[in-house]
């Protein structure tokens, strides 16, 4: 076995020492620090950057809170109107249908009159010309002059028509 | 309506914020290194070869060691040979006892 | 041994390029030194080339290069915890020294560093001796209470006070022993199958098949045995600082 062969050995350990300390040296002075280092900067800057997303996101709650807040507010507002606006309208449909109901009665009663005038007014002709038919029948019968008011009497008390 | 359109992204945006903080936590706490297992059998019955036979080399040359020094004969060198072999058999047993309690994990010498 | 050609062993022989000698010491530089110097050079350049950029959004090369510090940094704490962090350097070079010297094996007709039991012996001394210091400035003489397992009867004492010292001192002689036995015995068998294509010419393809496979086995056991190093040292180190 080649390995076990001791002329090897010093050359071998010279070289290793020599090599491995080097390797150490840079490692530990240079090269091991500045990973560390960049690695460290990036911690900071994930934990910083979460930080920011963070505050970004609950401001952004915070407006959706306040938009939210609004829209309800609005919505309020507006039922509101929306009954207000009701309201009046009812209001204003009542007075009217009132005021079409006083019109209605008052002109029937104005027609109602105007049909009991002139229901008088016929009745007194009738009557006035049942008294002179009944007046000239007498006269030309029998003979009898009946004065014109004897005669509207009796046709107003027997009930003519 | 317009308010059930906007919780959703804000919704997300969370869940990848603690994501996010869930892997930075992680790596802050140095997930352990997760490669253990010698190659497992074959790996296994290397070392703990390598371990007996160590162990007695060593045991074994004290032995001789001391017996040169002292010019006690073969006798310590006897002794030395027994108490290595026991050493070996010792480490051996922790290394078993060690891989009982923690499945392919055991790493001590 | 064998000093044929073509025996599987001799990849593993080194030869000196530049003989060299300072007072009596032989520091030749030999085709092993070659490839150290290679490891160590490529560690350097993947991470000097990788971080040039130093972006903050990093980009593949830059990734890995993170991904390895990482890699190194979680199995320290996680293994020796904060105080771990000093050694932190010292630990990511013997992790990428080893894992390149292995890597840089994989490829053919390359020279494997780390299947000299006097390299992977010379890492596992360093290991050692770094723990037992760490161990004796950090606890002073109490260190060795190490050697005396907890809720033992103090009449196994003088029985069990040897064996853990042995069990000790045998640490380095395994670390240095499985990294060595693991590329060595990976290495002959890549070479052993190679010469079976060879000779058997067309019907070579059955060997070839299987070369591909301890192929894809090697390269696991390149990371895996640099990993097993590394994370053995870390353990030593708990142990040293902890006294479990």
């Amino acid at each position: 076995m080649p390995q076990l062969d001791t002329a090897t050995f010093m050359p071998q350990l010279v070289w290793l020492a020599l090599t491995f300390i080097v390797l150490y040296v840079v490692l530990s002075r240079r090269l091991l620090p500045r990973i560390g280092e960049i690695l460290e900067a990036r911690k900071d800057k994930i934990a910083h950057d979460l930080g920011a997303a963070e505050a970004a996101k609950k401001q952004a709650e915070a407006t959706l809170a306040a938009y939210e807040a609004g829209i309800a507010k609005a919505r309020v507002e507006a039922l509101g109107l929306h009954a207000a606006a009701q309201e009046a309208a009812a209001k204003a449909s009542a007075q009217r249908r009132e005021e079409a109901e006083a019109t209605l009665a008052r002109e029937g009663a104005a027609a109602d009159a105007a049909i009991a005038a002139a229901k008088g007014r016929a009745l007194g002709e009738i009557r006035e010309a049942a008294a002179e038919i009944a007046q000239a029948a007498l006269a030309r019968i029998v003979g009898i002059e009946v004065d014109r008011a004897t005669a509207l009497k009796a046709a107003t008390d027997e009930g003519v028509a | 309506m317009a308010e059930n359109d906007h919780p959703p992204p804000l919704d997300e945006l969370e869940k990848r914020l603690a994501a996010a903080r869930d892997i930075q936590a992680d790596r802050e706490r140095g997930k352990g290194s997760g490669l253990a297992a010698e190659g497992k059998s074959y790996g296994l019955a290397i070392r703990l070869a390598i371990e007996m036979v160590s162990t007695l080399a060593v045991g074994v040359f004290l032995g001789w060691v001391l017996d040169r020094w002292l010019d006690s004969g073969p006798w310590l060198l006897i002794v030395g040979f027994f108490l290595g072999a026991a050493a070996g058999s010792l480490n051996v047993y922790r290394v078993s006892q060690t891989m009982i309690r923690e499945p392919g994990d055991g790493e001590t010498g | 041994m064998s000093t044929e050609a073509h025996s599987p062993l001799s990849q593993f022989e080194v030869h000196t390029l530049v003989p060299i000698q300072i007072g009596s010491v032989d520091a030749s530089f030999t085709n092993a030194a070659v490839f150290m110097v290679a490891a160590a050079a490529s560690v350097l350049l993947f991470l000097s080339l990788g971080m040039a950029k130093r972006a903050m959004v990093p980009g593949r090369w830059q990734s890995l290069v993170e991904l390895s510090y990482e890699f190194i940094a979680n199995l320290v704490r996680d293994n020796v915890g904060k105080e771990g962090r000093r050694f932190f350097p010292f630990v990511f070079a013997l992790f990428m020294f080893i894992l390149f010297c292995n890597a840089i094996a994989l490829v053919p007709y390359t020279f494997t560093v780390t299947s000299h039991i006097i390299v992977t012996f010379a890492f596992a001394a360093v290991v050692f001796v770094l723990v037992t210091l760490v161990g004796l400035f950090k606890h002073g003489l109490h260190f060795f209470s190490l050697f005396l397992p907890k809720g033992v009867p103090i009449a196994l004492a003088p029985l069990l006070v040897p064996i853990e010292i042995i069990s000790y001192l045998a640490r380095p002689v395994s670390l240095a022993l499985r990294l060595f036995a693991n590329l060595t015995a990976g290495h002959t068998m890549l070479k052993v199958f190679g010469g079976f294509v060879v000779m058997l010419g067309l019907a070579g393809v059955a060997p070839l098949l299987v070369i591909v496979v301890l192929y894809g086995l090697e390269t696991l056991i390149a990371f895996l045995q640099a990993y097993v190093f590394t994370i053995l040292t870390c353990i030593y180190l708990n142990d040293a600082l902890h006294l479990h």
